[in-house]
């Protein structure tokens, strides 16, 4: 029994009513929102929760003894329990807050990857990745004589799963994979892929950015070393994410950013530093950001639930789907299955940008552009889509809306 | 009444992306430089000629949306035959109309380039439509690249 799915099958009426952006005009017309890849709209239960820190709740953490200080910290700390149980942790030691996804991968790469790295090892990535999962090894890449190992995807966006399986040799120190595209909303075969790593002896990260709001995750039968993603595409704020790490790596690490809320003690001599999370977590964190994490994955796992978020994102996939190919001219890049409601669109010789603005103007908000996936969009030998990306609140009408604003883009350039 | 991006997308802004002028390479070209907007991709080519002084032959080839496209091939007409520093001027003088300057500029009088006034309703395009000009300016300055985030 959930709020917004009382019988398994998700009210996307009353749900529509609990994000306020939703009731916006845009342009003098209805908000067609696509562009929940980029980041998802927030629900009224993360905006109050982040208000009401603001505004009645405001202090610092593990810090002074006062009531606001305490009621902060608990919430702040709730945070992590919640995240622990939201991906099935084994321990909440395991959950470090960091800003970002981006932020997650960094420090995996800097802290766990770097320091085991020498010239001639290799990292194994696909060709799907974000460049947040790409950029961070090169940049270890290029002060230890390391290499980046790419697979390949085939023609509709799958990953190459018998190349995967190839590519990982005596070389591979590391492997990093995205869960589902951001560009193409491909889902890659995780499993299959964690487990070849696993019996190669390869530790491996999954970069969850993207599959976080659509799929459910449970990290221990997942069997990876380390899982990232990032608020802001779960209903949550943006500038706050998760890293989850196997707490013996954790343990065994060393930190990442120096400063305070990491240590035990300091002296001019030496600094003793806490224990993992807190020894990642230097500063004062997006405290505000974190509690509203926690009611964002409240809000999904109490109000929704990932069966009925998959039945209705289904329905708008195969409704979608449908609609798009009896435009003319339009071609969608990545079609393999399984999938999530992302669209790259390529129309004719039109670009990207010329159909986001008419669109635009029709209230539809989509992303165009590379989709910080230019090697991905080498692949497919486009510099840029028109990406459309659906979410728990989008409709059928948001479906029709799109597609008749696709039909007046072709008409206006015919 | 909200801006469309029909106040865009004018029939001459359609037309000049159907059919570009001086679109091609510029043979025996004396300046060139490339335009980049590395948000998004878009590629510019300018290849101008200068004979005596002047923009003898000018040219452009762009992998780019259609209103950079436009905005080049508009540019085109206006700067052919100019001397350098009329060029330099109606590039000024477009950039201030985009900011929605006061009065019509006298180098941009009744041309093709009002077309692009409504820009100003659509800040994010704004780069693409002064790639082309920014990229022009580069090339008759002996540069031989410019970016849109630099």
């Amino acid at each position: 029994m959930t709020t917004f799915a009382p019988n398994g099958s998700l009210n996307v009426e009353a749900l529509r009513q609990e994000f306020p952006v939703l009731s916006r005009d845009i342009r003098g017309k209805r908000l067609t929102y696509l562009d929940s890849a980029a980041t998802t709209l927030k629900p009224l239960r993360v905006i109050r929760a982040v208000e009401h820190y603001y505004r009645r709740g405001t202090a610092n953490i593990h810090r002074a003894v006062h009531l606001l200080s305490e009621e902060a910290t608990g919430l702040y700390e709730g945070t992590r329990t919640t995240t622990q149980q939201f991906l099935n942790a084994k321990d909440e030691r395991e959950i470090v807050f960091t800003t970002g996804t981006t932020g997650s991968i960094n420090l995996v790469a800097r802290s766990f990857v770097k320091p085991r790295l020498k010239a001639g090892d290799e990292i194994l990535l696909t060709c799907l990745e974000h460049h947040a999962n790409i950029v961070p090894w090169q940049m270890v890449c290029e002060e230890t004589g390391a290499k980046i190992v790419v697979c390949p995807v085939n023609d509709d966006g799958a990953v190459n799963f018998e190349a995967f399986k190839k590519l990982i040799t005596p070389r591979t120190k590391f492997i990093s994979c995205l869960w589902i595209s951001n560009a193409l909303g491909v889902v890659a075969p995780i499993r299959e892929m964690i487990a070849a790593a696993r019996s190669a002896g390869v530790p491996m990260l999954v970069d969850a950015a993207q599959a976080i709001a659509h799929v459910p995750i449970d990290v221990q039968a997942l069997g990876a070393d380390f899982l990232a993603f990032s608020g802001h595409k779960l209903f949550g704020p943006t500038g706050v994410g998760v890293l989850w790490g196997k707490i013996e790596h954790l343990d065994a690490m060393p930190p990442f950013l120096g400063g305070g809320d990491m240590i035990k003690t300091v002296s001019f001599e030496k600094t003793v530093y806490a224990d993992a999370p807190a020894k990642f977590e230097a500063g004062t964190p997006d405290i505000a950001g974190v509690i509203g994490l926690g009611e964002a994955i409240r809000f999904v796992s109490e109000d929704i639930g990932f069966k009925a978020i998959k039945a209705h994102e289904d329905h708008l996939l195969s409704k979608a789907e449908k609609a798009l190919g009896e435009v003319v001219n339009l071609r969608v890049i990545g079609t393999a299955t399984p999938k999530i409601p992302i669209f790259s669109i390529v129309m004719g010789n039109i670009h990207p940008h010329d159909v986001g603005s008419i669109l635009d103007s029709y209230g539809v908000a989509i992303r165009t552009g590379h989709h910080c996936t230019q090697p991905l969009m080498a692949r497919f030998g486009v510099p840029a889509t028109s990406r459309a990306s659906f979410s728990i609140y989008n409709n059928e009408e948001d479906v029709d809306c799109l597609v008749k604003a696709l039909w007046k883009t072709q008409e206006l350039f015919a | 009444m909200s801006p469309h991006a029909s106040d865009l997308y004018q029939s001459v802004v359609l037309d000049h992306n159907r059919s570009p002028r001086c679109y091609g390479a510029v043979t025996g070209a004396t300046h060139r430089a490339e335009g980049f907007n590395p948000i998004c991709g878009d590629r510019i080519v300018i290849e101008v000629l200068v004979t005596d002084d002047s923009l003898g032959v000018v040219g452009f080839t762009a992998q780019s949306c259609a209103l950079c496209r436009a905005s080049a091939s508009v540019m085109m007409e206006l700067i052919s035959k100019k001397s350098i520093s009329d060029a330099k001027e109606t590039a000024i003088s477009f950039e201030a109309l985009l900011k929605g300057a006061h009065g019509n500029p006298l180098q941009l009088k009744d041309s093709s380039a009002l077309a692009f006034c409504s820009i100003k309703d659509f800040p994010a395009r704004a780069k693409c439509v002064l790639l082309p000009w920014r990229t022009m300016l580069s090339c008759l300055s002996d540069q031989t690249s410019v970016s849109t985030e630099s």
